[in-house]
C-alpha cells in the first residue's frame, strides 16, 4: 500500500528530474525508486490491513503479486537504456514517470477491495499504456497501434463498468467480500436470483478478458505489440498481464465463487479456444515480435486454465507462472532489442526471425540468454517455465478439466515449434552479426534473468514455498 | 558456521570455481590454476573445520532441504553427515589440492589449461555430491556427473586418437554399470519405499522378500562394478591412463574409483548374505586378475592402473565379508594417499624425461633404470608409497590391509564351512603378487643402468617444488608419523571377533615371498619380459594351444554356420526394413505431415481474421460476447 503512495510521488519526482540537463541520472533514479517501493511493499509482509474505508486490502497475496509486478518493472527499466539520446523523439523523464504511474494502477488492481478501485486501477494502467504505445510519435505503426489499443480498451472499459453497475444493482455492494457473501447466500436460497447478477458477472469477466487478451478478445494484441516500441511491449506483456490475472482471480475466487457452476464452463471453453488460436497462429508468424504477441495470448490461455480450476493452489500457480513468464519474456525482448537495432532492413529495425541468424557466433551471451528464455517459454524441463506449466497442469488435473489439459499439452508441443525458431536461427544458421556492444547494466540484467530462469527450474520451491 | 551452510559451501565452491574459470576462458590460463588452488584451500579448510566440529562416533546428522513439492509429496535434497562423509570430504579435498598443485607445473605448457582446471573442479563438485548426499536419486545424478567429468578429463587431449577412444570406452563401460545401478535404485525405492540412505539404514528387512532384496543389492553393486572397475567391466581403467597423469592420480586412483566402494559402504544394510557371496567372488576375481596383469605391464602407469583394479577388488571383498564397511573404508582411505602418491611420482618421472626434449615413450619402464641417483626425492617417495601398497610394516597400508585380512579370517571362522577359507587365502595370494610386481617396478625404474640410449642421463633432473611438495606430503601421509596420526584421527577401530592365529605370520611370509621372488626374477632375467613370462610357456602348452584349436574350431563354425545364417538374417532384415520404411513413409511420416497440413489450414483461417481492421475486431468481439451470453443463458 505504501508503495502506491511512494510510486505516485516518485512519478512526479521523475517529471521534475526531467528539468535537469543530465539525462543519465533518470534511469538510476527510476531503478532506485522501484527498489524503494519494493522494500516498502515487502515491509507489508504478514500484515493484513484494510485501507481508506475498505477501498484497498494488503495481505500476503497482494504483496506477492506486487513483488512480481515490481520485479518485472525493474527488469524492463534496467533494459531501457535511458531511451536514447534523440532530443526530438524521446522524453525519458515522461516515459519513466508514466511507467511508474502505470505500476501504481497495476498495484491497485492487485490490492483492490472495492470494485471502483479495480476500475480506477485498470484505467490508470490502461491510459498509461495507450500513451506509451504511441510514444514513437513519428512512426505510423506506433500511432496506429495506440489508436487501436485505445479503441479496444475503451470498449472493454465500457463493458467492465457496465458489468460493475449491474453487479452493484443486483447485490447492493461494491466490496468484493460483500458481493461474495451475497452470492453465497443467494446460492443458499435465501434471496432471489436475478439475471442481472449473471449478466453483470459475465460483463466483468469479459472486460477483464479483454485486458489479459484471451480469445475471442485478443485481436488487438498482435497489432499493438508489434506497433509499440519494443521496450513497452515487454512492459505490457508482463505487468499488464500479471495485474489482469490477479484481478480476475481475486474476483472469481472471492466474489463469484458461489456461482462457480455458472462461469466455469464458459472459461473452460474460452481457455481451450485461446490456446488453440494463439499457438496455431503463432506458428505462421515471420516476425519475432508478432510471435511473442501470440505467445503472450497463449500464456493467457494457460493462466486461464488454473483460474478455471479454482484450486487452493491456484494463486501460487498464477504467481509462479507470471514470474517465470515475465522473466523469460523480458529476456527475450531484451535480446531482440539489441539484435533488431543492430540489423536494419529498409531503414527499420529487422524484427523477423532472420535477424537472429548466426547470433551465437560472435555474441554467445545473447544467444544463450535467448535460448534459455525460449526454452522456458516453451516449458522445457530445467527451466522455470517447465514448473510454471507443471503446476498449472496439476491444478487443472485436480479439477478434472480434461479437455483443457489435452489441448494444453498438445499446444505446448506446438509451442516448441515456434519457440525453437529463434534458437535454430541463432545457433544453426549462417549469419553475419558482429559483436554487439552491451552496456554493463544491460548485460547484468541478462545474466541475472538467465540464472534466475535456470535456478527456478532447478529449485522451484525457492519461491513456490513463499507464494 | 551451521552444518547447512558449511555443507553447501563445500559442495558449491568447486562448481563456482569451475564456472568462473570457464567464463574467464583461455586468456586467463595462468590465473585458472591459482584460482582453482585457492578454491581447494578454502574447501579443505572448511572440511577440516567440519570434521573437528561434528565428528563424534555415533553422530549422524541429516540435513533436509525442500527441493520441490508436488501436491503433498515434497522432494527433498538432503545431506547425510556422518563419520564416512567427513572423512571422505577430507580425502577428496586433500588429494584434489595436492593434485592441482602438481598440475600447475605438470600442465603449465598446455594451451587449454583453463579447460583442464574447470573440468577438474567440475569433477570435485560431483564427487563431493556423491559423498554428501543422503538420497539415492541425487547420488545417481552426481554419479553420472562424475562419469561425465571423468570422460572429459580422460579425453582432455582430444586431438589425439587414443585418449578419445579411451574416454569413450570409459564412458560406455560406466554406462553399463550405471544402467544396473539405476534399476537397483528403482527396485530399492519400490521395495523399501524410500530413497533416503538414513531411512534405509534404520529399516527392518525381515518383512521384505529376500530374493528381491538380493536382486536389489546386486543391481546396486552394478554401479560399483562400473565405477570401481570390477570384473568384468574393469578394462576401462587401464585405458583411462591416456588422460593426464595428475588426473589419473585424482580420479582413477584416489577418488572416483573409490565412489563405488563408498556407495557399497553406504548401502551395506541392503546387502543380503547371498548378494555378499556374489560380491565377494567378483571382488576376489578382480583382485587376483588385476594383480596378475600388473605383473606383465611395461608401461609405468598401466602397472599402477592394474594395481588399482586389484586393490579395489580387495576392498570389495572386504565389504562383502564384513558386518560393516569399516575395513574396506580404512583401506580406501590409506589407498587414496599412497596410490595418488605413486601416480604423481610416475607423473614426475614422465615429466622429467619429457624435459630432456627427446621424443620417445616416456612411460616405458624398459627405457628407464638407475633413476634413483638422478631423482632421489621421487625415488624415496615412490618406495615409501610402494611399501604402503605392499603392506610393509610402518606404513598405513600395512594396518588397513591387515584389518581386511583379519576380517576375512573372522568371516571364514564364523561360517563353519571349509570353502569360505578361499577368501582369506586369496587375499594372501593377492598380497604376495602385489609385493612381487611392486618390487619389480621399483627395480625397473630406479636401479641398475639407464637403458635409454637417446637420452643423456645427466640431463634428467628434479627441481620443481610444485612437483615435489605434493609427492612428499602424500608419501608422509602413507608412513608412520603423519600417516599414523591421520589413521588414528580418521579411522575407527574395527571389532573382530575371532581370527586365525597365524594371520600376521602368513601375511608377512606372503609379502616376503613376493619380494624375494620379485628380486630373484630381476636378478635372473633383468628387464626382459619374455623371460619373466616363463610361466607363459607352461600356460602355452596347456591353455593357449587348446584355446587356439578351440578358437580354430569356433572360426570354422562361425564362417560355415553362423555367417551363413547371419547372411540370410541380414537379407531377411533388408526385406523387413523395406516394409518398415514404406510403413514409415506412408503412415508415421504421414501423421506429422498431415497434422502440419491441418495446422496450416487452420492457421490460415485464424490468420485471415487477423487482418488489421479494427472494425472487424469489434465485430468479432461483439459476436463473442453475444455467444457467451447465449451460452450463459442456457
Amino acid at each position: 500500500m505504501n508503495s502506491i503512495i511512494a510510486l505516485s510521488l516518485f512519478g512526479i519526482a521523475n517529471l521534475f528530474l526531467g528539468f535537469l540537463n543530465n539525462r543519465k541520472i533518470l534511469m538510476p533514479a527510476t531503478l532506485a525508486f522501484i527498489l524503494f517501493a519494493l522494500g516498502l511493499n515487502l515491509a507489508d509482509w504478514n500484515t493484513e490491513v484494510l485501507w481508506f474505508n475498505n477501498m484497498l486490502r494488503t495481505n500476503n497475496l497482494s504483496v506477492n503479486f506486487t513483488t512480481v509486478i515490481l520485479v518485472a518493472t525493474l527488469l524492463v527499466v534496467a533494459i531501457s537504456r535511458g531511451f536514447g539520446d534523440d532530443e526530438e523523439h524521446s522524453h525519458p523523464a515522461e516515459y519513466y514517470a508514466i511507467m511508474l504511474f502505470s505500476v501504481v494502477g497495476a498495484i491497485m488492481m492487485v490490492t483492490f477491495e472495492n470494485l471502483l478501485m479495480l476500475f480506477i486501477g485498470l484505467e490508470i494502467l490502461s491510459v498509461s499504456m495507450y500513451v506509451l504505445t504511441g510514444s514513437d510519435k513519428r512512426n505510423l505503426r506506433s500511432n496506429e497501434a495506440a489508436l487501436k489499443y485505445f479503441l479496444m480498451g475503451a470498449f472493454a472499459t465500457g463493458i467492465l463498468l457496465f458489468g460493475v453497475a449491474l453487479v452493484y444493482g443486483a447485490t447492493g455492494s461494491f466490496s468484493i467480500y460483500g458481493i461474495g457473501n451475497f452470492v453465497t447466500e443467494n446460492r443458499m436460497g435465501q434471496s432471489e436470483i436475478t439475471p442481472m447478477l449473471y449478466v453483470g458477472i459475465l460483463l466483468i469477466i469479459i472486460g477483464l478478458l479483454f485486458k489479459v487478451s484471451a480469445a475471442p478478445f485478443h485481436f488487438w494484441t498482435p497489432d499493438v505489440y508489434e506497433g509499440a516500441p519494443t521496450i513497452f511491449t515487454a512492459f505490457m506483456s508482463t505487468v499488464v498481464k500479471t495485474a489482469g490475472f490477479a484481478a480476475l482471480y481475486r474476483l472469481l475466487s472471492v466474489s463469484f465463487v458461489g456461482e462457480y457452476g455458472k462461469w466455469v464452463y464458459l472459461l473452460y471453453f474460452l481457455c481451450a479456444a485461446t490456446l488453440i488460436i494463439a499457438n496455431i497462429t503463432a506458428v505462421y508468424q515471420q516476425s519475432f515480435k508478432r510471435m511473442m504477441a501470440f505467445s503472450s495470448i497463449s500464456h493467457a490461455g494457460y493462466l486461464l486454465m488454473t483460474v478455471t480450476s479454482n484450486q487452493a493452489t491456484t494463486q501460487s500457480s498464477i504467481l509462479f507462472y507470471s514470474l517465470a513468464y515475465s522473466i523469460a519474456t523480458v529476456t527475450a525482448f531484451a535480446v531482440m532489442i539489441l539484435v533488431s537495432e543492430n540489423k536494419t532492413s529498409n531503414g527499420k529495425p529487422d524484427e523477423s526471425f532472420d535477424a537472429f541468424k548466426g547470433l551465437a557466433k560472435n555474441n554467445p551471451l545473447l544467444a544463450f540468454a535467448l535460448a534459455v528464455s525460449m526454452l522456458s517459454l516453451a516449458g522445457i524441463p530445467l527451466t522455470a517455465g517447465f514448473w510454471g506449466k507443471f503446476f498449472i497442469f496439476s491444478d487443472a488435473f485436480k479439477r478434472g478439466l480434461i479437455l483443457d489439459l489435452i489441448v494444453a499439452v498438445l499446444m505446448s508441443a506446438v509451442g516448441v515449434y515456434y519457440y525453437f525458431k529463434p534458437i535454430i536461427a541463432s545457433y544453426m544458421k549462417e549469419g553475419n552479426i558482429q559483436e554487439i556492444t552491451i552496456k554493463p547494466i544491460y548485460k547484468l540484467t541478462l545474466i541475472i534473468t538467465t540464472i534466475l530462469t535456470i535456478l527456478l527450474g532447478l529449485m522451484p520451491d525457492l519461491v513456490k514455498s513463499i507464494f | 558456521m551451521s552444518p547447512e551452510i558449511t555443507s553447501w559451501s563445500i559442495l558449491l565452491t568447486p562448481l563456482l570455481v569451475s564456472l568462473i574459470i570457464f567464463s574467464l576462458g583461455r586468456k586467463h590460463n595462468a590465473l585458472s590454476g591459482w584460482l582453482s588452488i585457492a578454491g581447494a584451500f578454502v574447501n579443505l579448510g572448511l572440511s577440516i573445520l567440519f570434521f573437528v566440529n561434528y565428528n563424534t562416533d555415533l553422530q549422524r546428522i541429516t540435513l533436509n532441504f525442500n527441493w520441490f513439492t508436488l501436491g503433498k509429496d515434497s522432494y527433498i535434497f538432503s545431506f547425510l553427515i556422518d563419520h564416512y562423509t567427513l572423512t571422505m570430504l577430507f580425502v577428496v579435498n586433500v588429494v584434489a589440492l595436492l593434485v592441482q598443485l602438481f598440475s600447475l607445473e605438470y600442465m603449465h605448457h598446455d594451451r587449454d589449461l583453463f579447460r583442464y582446471f574447470a573440468y577438474l573442479n567440475l569433477f570435485v563438485f560431483s564427487m563431493l555430491g556423491i559423498v554428501l548426499t543422503d538420497s539415492l536419486f541425487v547420488m545417481y545424478a552426481f554419479w553420472e556427473l562424475v562419469g561425465l567429468s571423468s570422460y572429459l578429463l580422460i579425453g582432455f587431449w582430444y586431438e589425439s586418437h587414443a585418449p578419445n577412444q579411451a574416454a569413450k570406452k570409459a564412458f560406455l563401460m560406466n554406462r553399463i554399470g550405471d544402467a544396473g545401478f539405476l534399476l537397483g535404485i528403482f527396485l530399492a525405492f519400490y521395495l523399501l519405499k524410500t530413497n533416503s540412505l538414513t531411512a534405509i539404514s534404520h529399516l527392518d528387512f525381515t518383512q521384505i522378500n529376500p530374493t528381491l532384496l538380493t536382486a536389489t543389492g546386486l543391481l546396486l553393486f552394478c554401479g560399483c562394478i562400473g565405477k570401481s572397475a570390477q570384473f568384468p567391466l574393469h578394462t576401462w581403467l587401464p585405458d583411462a591412463m591416456e588422460g593426464p597423469t595428475p588426473v589419473s592420480a585424482l580420479i582413477h586412483a584416489a577418488t572416483m574409483v573409490a565412489a563405488g566402494i563408498f556407495m557399497l559402504v553406504r548401502i551395506h544394510p541392503v546387502l543380503t548374505v547371498d548378494a555378499k557371496i556374489v560380491i565377494a567372488v567378483i571382488g576376489t576375481i578382480t583382485m587376483l586378475m588385476g594383480a596378475f596383469y600388473a605383473i606383465f605391464q611395461t608401461d609405468i602407469k598401466k602397472t599402477l592402473a592394474y594395481s588399482t583394479v586389484s586393490q579395489l577388488g580387495l576392498m570389495v571383498v572386504a565389504i562383502a565379508l564384513s558386518i560393516n564397511g569399516e575395513a574396506a573404508f580404512g583401506h580406501l582411505f590409506s589407498h587414496a594417499f599412497f596410490k595418488a602418491g605413486l601416480f604423481l611420482c610416475a607423473g614426475a618421472i614422465i615429466h622429467a624425461l619429457h624435459q630432456t626434449g627427446e621424443v620417445f615413450d616416456a612411460q616405458d619402464m624398459r627405457l628407464m633404470g638407475g633413476l634413483a641417483k638422478k631423482t632421489p626425492i621421487i625415488f624415496v617417495c615412490f618406495t615409501i608409497c610402494s611399501a604402503a601398497l605392499m603392506g610393509l610394516p610402518f606404513t598405513t597400508g600395512a594396518e588397513t590391509k591387515f584389518s581386511i585380512l583379519k576380517v576375512a579370517f573372522d568371516f571364514a571362522l564364523q561360517q563353519h564351512s571349509q570353502w569360505t577359507w578361499v577368501f582369506p587365502f586369496a587375499i594372501i595370494l593377492g598380497i604376495s603378487m602385489t609385493a612381487f610386481y611392486s618390487i619389480r617396478q621399483i627395480l625397473f625404474i630406479f636401479v641398475g643402468n639407464f637403458r635409454n640410449e637417446k637420452v643423456n642421463i645427466s640431463t634428467i633432473q628434479e627441481r620443481n617444488i610444485f612437483l615435489n611438495l605434493p609427492i612428499i606430503l602424500l608419501a608422509l601421509a602413507s608412513i608412520i608419523g603423519l600417516g599414523t596420526i591421520l589413521t588414528k584421527v580418521f579411522l575407527v577401530e574395527i571389532p573382530v571377533v575371532s581370527t586365525w592365529k597365524y594371520d600376521a605370520i602368513s601375511e608377512y611370509f606372503a609379502i616376503g615371498l613376493g619380494l624375494l621372488t620379485g628380486w630373484l626374477t630381476y636378478q635372473q632375467f633383468g628387464i626382459k619380459m619374455p623371460h619373466i613370462n616363463t610361466m607363459d610357456s607352461f600356460y602355452d602348452s596347456i591353455f593357449v594351444k587348446s584355446t587356439l584349436s578351440f578358437a580354430h574350431f569356433l572360426h570354422t563354425f562361425d564362417s560355415k554356420i553362423v555367417d551363413n545364417s547371419v547372411n540370410y538374417l541380414a537379407k531377411l532384415q533388408v526385406v523387413f526394413a523395406q516394409i518398415i520404411a514404406w510403413f514409415d513413409r506412408s503412415f508415421i511420416d504421414g501423421i506429422p505431415n498431415g497434422s502440419a497440413a491441418i495446422v496450416g489450414s487452420v492457421g490460415r483461417v485464424t490468420q485471415h481474421f487477423q487482418n488489421g481492421k479494427v472494425q472487424w475486431y469489434f465485430v468479432a468481439a461483439f459476436l463473442g460476447i453475444l455467444s457467451m451470453i447465449i451460452f450463459m443463458a442456457f
